[in-house]
């Protein structure tokens, strides 16, 4: 075995030909413009890429841990039943920053979503979700999370046939990391012929947030609702688009106890990237009998969800 | 292939190649500093290992990298991902017939748009590693590394003094590599090596680890 490298050369340099060196292009003069051009251009860009980290806005987000909070009752005294139902169906809707709301008005007016005994709305407003509850004829509650680049309101609310008669927000770990725009679910335990069901409007972060950090968000919710009592449906927008975020979601709740009620539905949400499955309903305690989305226009980027649960449980 | 098909695959290439770059703990490096007068050019191809939600990921991460010598005992360069760089120096400690060993400290910055458990948008690394090479013979080099690297993890609006979701991390690592001289210029490099994050707010967190082929090339610099 022979040794012939030398300590400073682990292997030899080549002598390179003209062709191999470093391009020169023009002159020392020449090379010394260019040079003077990127002395230039380097701070200006870094300058530029400064001015644009620091450009962020920061999200104006409701941190009180009670509110803001908003109410309703539009159910008509007299026609709302207390005896118990065959079944109970739940919707969720993504508005899309609540823009098109007679859109969603009509689509939540005509089967397969009429009569739902509970909807779970996410990127809702005050005024939209009032507007809608009034529509409808139902009870709501509706926490804003924080205000949205439009400068409306950006929350979840419930809304309901059967009584809310306690409500609640939880806050979500992992602000986003460009705005720090807060999340939240609201909880509301409604009373469906007398049994108390824990119906909880989800809305986690969207990818930018890491996949860790939106599980952390759904595991802040299941841990929210844990001990307060055996019936349990939580529907929303839980931002799946990314590659293995769905079955990492869907393994979470499994373990935790939850059936993905809405499993099988396809995608929900029309995207330039195609469909993309978003949003979820997930239940414990409670038997899906039947699922589906909604694709007409309801005024949204995302189609309704809708279960049928089986009832009494 | 449809529009949507496209775009849907753009989204998914995308996420690949952003998302990797500073979770790359791949440095591809022997002990051996690059001589005064010569410059290293490498393309790397790893495969990276990686935490992800819950589970672990695997990812294609390429990167350039150089090295440029600078004195008698030591070189700078550093390895180039789609939004990222890394620069460091590397110090010929000791050397011998079969031995070098050296120290390369280095200093890096990623911009990663998608985060991960211990990623942000901006993410800085500083820390060091050693390097050990043993030399089989004149092609074959053996190579042993340890690192311990300081990562800070923060949201875009660190920029605007708040660090709400910030993540600092130390990140003990080691490597094994191992390099084939093809020509007198041109060497062939493969290593494999992990990293222990552990999130100094949040305790440990899962082992990543790289796996790859560098090939480099040494030219001399032009007079």
């Amino acid at each position: 075995m022979s040794w012939s490298l030398e300590p400073d050369e682990p292997y030899p340099a080549t002598r390179t030909s003209g062709s191999e060196q470093a391009p020169l292009t023009g002159t020392r003069g020449g090379r010394h413009r260019s040079l003077l051009r990127l002395d230039l251009v380097t701070p200006c860009a870094l300058l530029a890429v400064l001015t644009l980290l620091t450009g962020c806005p920061i999200a104006e987000n409701y941190s009180d841990e009670t509110g803001p909070r908003y109410t309703g009752d539009y159910r008509v005294p007299g026609t709302g039943s207390t005896a118990a139902p065959s079944s109970l169906t739940v919707v969720t809707l993504n508005l899309s920053f609540a823009e098109h709301v007679t859109e969603a008005i009509a689509s939540l007016s005509t089967a397969p979503l009429s009569g739902a005994d509970v909807i779970m709305m996410q990127e809702m407003d005050a005024p939209a979700v009032e507007r809608i509850a009034q529509e409808l004829g139902m009870t709501y509650v509706y926490y804003p999370a924080s205000v949205a680049v439009d400068g409306d309101d950006f929350g979840n609310a419930v809304l309901s046939r059967w009584p809310i008669t306690a409500d609640r927000k939880i806050h979500l770990p992992h602000d986003d990391p460009y705005h720090q725009q807060h999340r939240i679910a609201v909880v509301a335990t409604v009373e469906v012929a007398g049994t108390p069901v824990q119906m909880v409007s989800a809305h986690t972060a969207t990818p930018i947030v890491g996949l860790g950090g939106r599980l952390d968000q759904a595991e802040t919710i299941i841990d929210g609702i844990d001990a307060t009592g055996p019936l349990q449906i939580i529907a929303g927008d839980f931002n799946t688009s990314d590659p293995g975020s769905q079955g990492q979601t869907v393994k979470l709740f499994s373990k935790r106890g939850y059936q993905w009620a809405s499993e099988g539905v396809g995608d929900t949400v029309d995207s330039v990237i195609g469909g993309l499955p978003l949003d979820y309903v997930f239940s414990r305690g409670v038997t899906p009998l039947e699922r589906g989305v909604d694709r007409r226009d309801a005024g949204s980027d995302h189609h309704p969800v809708w279960v049928r649960f089986a009832w009494p449980p | 292939m449809t529009p949507r098909q496209a775009l849907r695959a753009l989204w998914t290439g995308g996420t690949l190649l952003f998302l990797p770059g500073c979770l790359s703990g791949a440095r591809n490096l022997g002990a051996a500093t690059t001589p005064v007068g010569t410059t290293d050019v490498g393309v790397s191809v790893n495969a990276i290992a990686f935490e992800r939600g819950r589970e672990r990921a695997y990812l294609p991460n390429p990167e350039l990298t150089f090295r440029k010598g600078a004195g008698e005992n030591w070189d700078w360069g550093g390895r180039i991902t789609l939004f990222g760089l890394e620069l460091g120096t590397r110090h010929r400690l000791l050397e011998s017939t079969r031995w070098t060993w050296s120290v390369a400290p280095s200093a890096g910055v990623w911009y990663v748009p998608v985060t991960n458990n211990s990623t942000e948008p901006v993410n800085l690394r500083l820390g060091a590693q050693t390097l050990l090479d043993f030399r089989l013979d004149p092609k074959w080099t053996l190579t042993g590394g340890a690192s311990l690297m300081g990562a800070f993890a923060g949201p875009l609006t660190a920029f605007q003094g708040r660090f709400n979701g910030s993540h600092l991390l130390a990140t003990p690592g080691g490597s094994l590599g191992v390099g084939y001289r093809l020509k007198p210029n041109l060497e062939l490099r493969a290593e494999g090596g992990f990293e222990l994050p552990i999130d100094l707010h949040e305790g440990r967190r899962q082992m990543g680890g790289h796996a790859g082929l560098t090939l480099r090339w040494r030219r001399s610099d032009s007079r």
